[in-house]
């Protein structure tokens, strides 16, 4: 096969996920876009000239999905009986889910395949496919053990599929079942398919993660994709990154130091305008130091940017607040304002009251400085 | 636009319509002693322009009786004059007149209104300018302060303000406790508000993810157990498994089989020899029974000879005893005979005596006749004496007149003179009546004559006195009584009574005589005297021999029944024994018949020998053939165990495979239902939901912290700040205060300033003087820094009802 094999390796769809930490409006949109992810697989596969789409696991969020989830999922992936696709059982949709891989086998359409069986698959002529599905949540032991030994023709392109970490980055952080980094070469595999890491790794020349090809939190920052393979039979494979997700995660840190413009450091970790802040949520986490007058130019700043974005978050919780005498003579030069002014900072600065009371103390006093700034 | 005229009515002081008019072009001076109403005139104008007719903010131009202020303003501008017309409190109204015409009203009056205040610059017909009294200087950086500050007071709460930190202060004290307000109240969270809500939403998930965990909880257990079940299920519906049971079944059933067979082929041989026995203990028996029977024959035989003998001699006793009877029997008619005769004989004896009795009875009858004749002839004679003489009654009354006489005798003699004659000796016989008188003594009781010899006679006469007459009375009672009686003296009166009595005695005792003889009377008697007609008595036995010949023939007779009575039972049984003896004669006889016929049926003994002889011999086949097969004989009840084991297991089996199959599908049904739920979905978005939840709770309660915490501080500044700047102006205010009004008290109220409602106008303006220059002077010796900047430039003028500031008397 000296054209290669071409398919898409995919992984970690997690569908039925529900994102209940986010605000309402927004979770419709990103439980759709993770459906709509399907039929981006399914354009990836035919732009890329895939026939074949290997799912490494978790394509749903869950061992017991509702029937909805399952049943509209079945449906995306029949819609083009051109394309076949490839189901591993992952740690979330392990096989301990019966009532899902039968239902699946039993109704599914006939370009899904569900793979059960830690046996080999021919893909095609000359092209065999080694699934490792997870039998429960936790495998406990490494489930590509078999492959090494799995017997096929001489010049078979062996291409592996499993779901698990080879390093302790796990979803789960089990140190169980950790897959050998070497396991393509150890198993004669053209290329060892893997999920279960959200966000893409290349492992090895011949071994990768493609991660999550629509991003459901903000632990992998941009956008989910899939990659486009090209196996061969004794050479390197041809790897391509296809950007599928809807939604852009962000999340970062935001440094301040007095005297900075605070404003315009949120200004600067924002996406550029435009209709793209629809489809991006960003979460920003404000730390360092910031006089009353920059947290209150920060709080506006983001006040104004937030509607622009699927979801926009700015978290002062350890932001501290510089206190400086301009800031308390813009409350006031004297009289009680000043006086109740100077007592909270110095509640703010007491080192003998405890972190959290500190933080009331300057929220009352950044408080204080937002309600006077406000009639100014 | 110019003011021409201002209508109070109802307002402060003014309760009856005011108005004010003559309002010329340029310059007017309004002038008029304090409490005249100046300032009055001026809020009402701006109340006019200023305050919606339904604003609440009108208190304050509101007469102390009460009532609702009315205030016209009219003005004249290019187009003529303009009417405004308001009212506060009840029944408010805004309208807006213009020539006699009613242009607006209400919202669009207030508009109208509003319009006439803006400058040219700004659409408006005129630009108003109001300058409240007092205001001498303003700047442009004060000019909404200043605009908001109606008087003196508000000048001074200014100053007072920017120490405790103005308005700015009460903005952020109330934006900070608007902000808690919305958030908590004192008892908690607000019902309603943020954190309420936040905190049921918190609640409330964390009641919907338990209920969701459970249902997951449920449903991995369910899929566990259905795994477990299928696991099972496959176990023992493997293919090899299944043959195993299968074969077992098989194997377990064919040994039965044979086992059964080889049981059944025992059975027959058991039978075989049990029938063989029969057929040796028939032979047997078939032997004995001829035996038997020969000797019965025998037996009866000898039974049948001597029953025989002792028939007969039963025969010879009943016959001597029937003897026996018939001679007792017919004793026994003879003696009956006998006693028969001497009955006949008795009875005639009885029959005589019968009549002797008869014949002494008319004797009887016939003497007593004629002894009760002879009485009953007694009885007229008698019944006449017992009539005659006096009876009872006369004889007592007789005997009751002799007793009177007797009495009045006695009265007459001893009352009657007595005479005694003595005679001498020689003496003629002297006579008394012609008696000779002895010399006893004589009672005169009647007229008597002495003759005396010799001498004459002499006379004498009892005295007068009642004794005579009485003595008559009672000599004719008895003379009546014993005419009466019918004698003429009482002796015979009274043996005449007792003649009558014995009389009447002797009567009675001849009746009582005549009734017993004759108690039916005689006639009777004689009518039973005739009925016994006197017959001849014949000789016969006297009765008492007749008895006695009666009474031996019938202890004959008896003796001869008693005698028959003994004879009779042993007559019959002897007749029975003889008759028994027959009857067991004829029944051996029977028997033996019986017995031979019987043997003749049988075969002779040769045969019957023979015949045992072969079914001893079939016995002994039978018996080894049973023993044979015995020996090898498998075990059936171990075999049918063997099977029953098999069965059981396969039963079970299939139980088993029936109860997982029902089982399953429940958890099928279980798991299909709450995966088809998507339980662990709704788990996971419950649980991210409720960490959200949380996250905002927590974040509404640092909220709270945050705005307590300003709350707090602003609180303690701003009172801080009271205490250390106003006290000090109080003290000193409060003795010059008391120089107007004695016993007057100023303080503050915590909140604001001061608020009373006494004093108005020249009086607030006075005191407000008093104390902005004071507080002045105090603060500008206060510490540095802490000067209040504002109100420098200004000064105190003017006054109305200052909310914020009073004295208290």
């Amino acid at each position: 096969m000296t054209d290669g094999f071409r398919f898409l390796h995919s992984a970690d769809l997690h569908l039925g996920r529900r994102f209940g930490s986010l605000p309402e409006g927004v979770r419709g949109r990103l439980i759709e876009a993770r459906h709509q992810i399907i039929a981006r697989l399914a354009q990836a596969a035919r732009d890329h000239g895939a026939r074949d789409i290997l799912l490494a696991g978790d394509t749903f969020d869950s061992e017991t999905p509702a029937d909805p989830t399952w049943r509209q999922a079945l449906l995306a992936m029949g819609a083009d009986q051109g394309l076949r696709w490839w189901l591993l059982p992952g740690n979330h949709d392990s096989l301990a889910a019966e009532a899902l891989w039968d239902n699946i086998a039993r109704i599914a359409p006939p370009n899904v395949h569900p793979l059960t069986q830690a046996a080999p698959v021919d893909l095609a002529p000359g092209v065999t496919l080694l699934p490792a599905p997870l039998p429960r949540r936790h495998a406990g032991r490494d489930l590509t053990d078999w492959m090494p030994g799995a017997a096929t023709a001489e010049g078979t392109l062996r291409i592996g599929l499993a779901h698990g970490g080879v390093q302790t980055f796990s979803e789960d952080a089990s140190d169980e079942g950790i897959i050998p980094p070497d396991r393509a070469t150890t198993a004669g595999l053209a290329y060892l398919a893997l999920g279960d890491w959200h966000g893409q790794m290349t492992v090895g020349p011949r071994t990768a993660y493609a991660g999550t090809p629509e991003f459901e939190e903000f632990r992998h920052a941009g956008r989910g994709a899939c990659l486009a393979v090209t196996a061969y039979a004794g050479a390197v494979p041809q790897i391509t990154r296809v950007e599928t997700g809807q939604f852009d995660w962000t999340e970062q840190p935001l440094s301040l130091v007095p005297g900075q413009d605070a404003a315009a450091a949120l200004s600067a970790l924002l996406p550029p305008p435009g209709a793209g802040r629809r489809d991006h949520l960003l979460r920003l986490r404000a730390q360092g130091r910031a006089t009353l007058a920059e947290q209150q130019a920060l709080r506006d700043a983001a006040e104004a940017a937030a509607p622009e974005f699927a979801f926009f978050a700015l978290d002062t919780a350890t932001l501290d607040t510089e206190i400086d005498a301009a800031d308390l003579d813009a409350l006031d030069h004297g009289g009680a304002l000043r006086v109740a002014a100077e007592a909270l900072a110095a509640q703010a600065r007491d080192p003998a009251r405890a972190e959290d009371d500190r933080r009331i103390a300057a929220g009352a006093l950044n408080r204080l400085y937002a309600y006077l700034s406000e009639g100014a | 636009m110019k003011l021409r005229s201002v209508t109070l009515n109802d307002v402060r002081q003014f309760t009856s319509p005011v108005r004010v008019a003559g309002i010329g072009d340029g310059v007017n001076l309004l002038s008029a002693p304090n409490e005249s109403g100046k300032s009055t005139l001026f809020d009402a104008i701006h109340a006019a322009f200023f305050i919606p007719h339904r604003s609440a903010k009108i208190k304050s131009l509101r007469p102390d009786v009460g009532g609702n202020p009315e205030i016209e303003v009219t003005l004249e501008d290019a187009r003529g004059l303009l009417t405004l017309r308001k009212r506060w409190g009840r029944g408010p109204y805004a309208e807006v007149w213009r020539g006699g015409q009613l242009v607006a009203k209400a919202d669009e009056a207030e508009a109208q209104i509003a319009a006439l205040t803006q400058s040219p610059a700004d659409g408006g017909p005129a630009g108003l300018l109001w300058v409240r009294q007092g205001i001498t200087a303003l700047d442009d950086t004060d000019k909404a302060a200043v605009k908001t500050r109606q008087d003196l007071l508000t000048s001074v709460t200014g100053e007072i303000a920017a120490l405790t930190g103005g308005k700015r202060m009460d903005r952020a004290l109330a934006r900070a406790r608007e902000e808690l307000d919305r958030l908590v109240t004192l008892r908690g969270a607000k019902a309603g508000g943020p954190l309420d809500s936040a905190q049921k939403t918190v609640a409330a998930l964390e009641t919907r993810v338990t209920e969701l965990t459970d249902k997951a909880t449920k449903l991995r257990a369910a899929l566990g157990e259905r795994r477990a079940k299928r696991r099972e299920l496959a176990e023992l519906t493997d293919p090899q498994e299944v043959k195993t049971r299968t074969d077992r079944l098989t194997q377990a059933d064919a040994a039965f089989k044979a086992a059964d067979r080889h049981a059944s082929q025992l059975q027959a041989a058991e039978a075989a020899l049990k029938a063989a026995d029969l057929a040796l203990q028939a032979a047997r028996r078939e032997i004995d029974n001829r035996t038997r029977t020969a000797q019965a024959i025998e037996t009866l035989t000898a039974q049948s000879s001597t029953a025989q003998s002792a028939a007969e001699a039963a025969d010879a006793r009943a016959t001597e005893a029937q003897t026996a009877l018939t001679k007792a029997t017919d004793a026994h008619a003879a003696a009956r005979k006998a006693l028969r005769e001497a009955e006949v004989q008795m009875q005639a004896a009885l029959r005589i005596e019968a009549r002797r009795a008869e014949v002494a009875r008319h004797a009887q009858l016939s003497e007593t006749l004629a002894q009760a004749e002879t009485l009953a002839a007694t009885l007229p004679a008698l019944r006449e004496a017992a009539a005659t003489g006096p009876d009872a009654r006369q004889l007592q009354a007789l005997e009751d007149a002799a007793k009177a006489l007797a009495i009045a005798e006695g009265l007459a003699q001893a009352t009657a003179p007595h005479l005694t004659f003595t005679p001498l000796p020689g003496a003629p016989t002297v006579s008394l009546d012609g008696a000779p008188l002895d010399s006893t003594p004589h009672a005169i009781t009647q007229a008597v004559t002495l003759d005396l010899p010799g001498l004459g006679t002499l006379s004498i006469a009892p005295g007068a006195g009642d004794a005579p007459d009485r003595l008559a009375r009672a000599q004719d009672d008895l003379a009546r009584a014993l005419a009466q009686a019918g004698t003429d003296a009482p002796e015979a009166a009274r043996r005449a009574a007792r003649a009558r009595g014995d009389a009447a005695q002797r009567l009675k005792e001849v009746q009582e005589a005549l009734k017993r003889l004759a108690p039916e009377g005689i006639d009777a008697l004689r009518g039973a005297l005739a009925r016994l007609a006197p017959q001849d008595v014949p000789e016969a036995p006297d009765l008492t021999t007749a008895t006695d010949a009666v009474e031996r023939a019938r202890a004959a007779e008896t003796a001869a029944e008693l005698e028959t009575a003994r004879l009779r039972p042993a007559c019959d049984t002897a007749r029975e024994a003889a008759f028994g003896a027959r009857h067991e004669i004829g029944a051996l006889t029977r028997r033996l018949a019986d017995a031979r016929a019987d043997l003749a049926e049988k075969p002779d003994a040769e045969t019957l020998n023979q015949a045992l002889t072969q079914a001893d011999a079939q016995r002994q086949t039978a018996a080894q053939a049973h023993q044979a097969l015995a020996a090898g004989a498998p075990d059936l009840t171990t075999s049918r165990a063997a099977l029953s084991r098999a069965q059981s297991v396969v039963k079970a089996a299939d139980d088993a495979i029936n109860a997982l199959n029902t089982a399953l599908a429940g958890l099928d049904a279980t798991v299909a239902h709450l995966s088809g739920e998507g339980v662990e979905e709704d788990l996971a978005d419950a649980t991210a939901r409720l960490n959200a939840a949380q996250a905002t709770r927590d974040a509404h309660e640092r909220e709270v912290a945050v705005l307590r915490c300003l709350i707090s501080a602003l609180e303690a500044a701003q009172s801080a700040a009271r205490d250390r700047y106003f006290e000090p102006v109080l003290t000193e205010l409060r003795p010059m205060l008391r120089l107007l009004w004695p016993g007057a008290e100023l303080s503050f109220d915590g909140d604001s300033l001061l608020p009373v409602e006494l004093l108005r106008d020249g009086r607030i303006e006075s005191i407000g003087t008093l104390f902005w220059r004071h507080a002045r002077a105090d603060l500008a010796a206060g510490p540095a820094g802490l000067c209040p900047a504002a109100g420098a430039q200004r000064s105190a003028c003017a006054g109305d009802s200052g909310r914020r500031a009073g004295v208290h008397r």
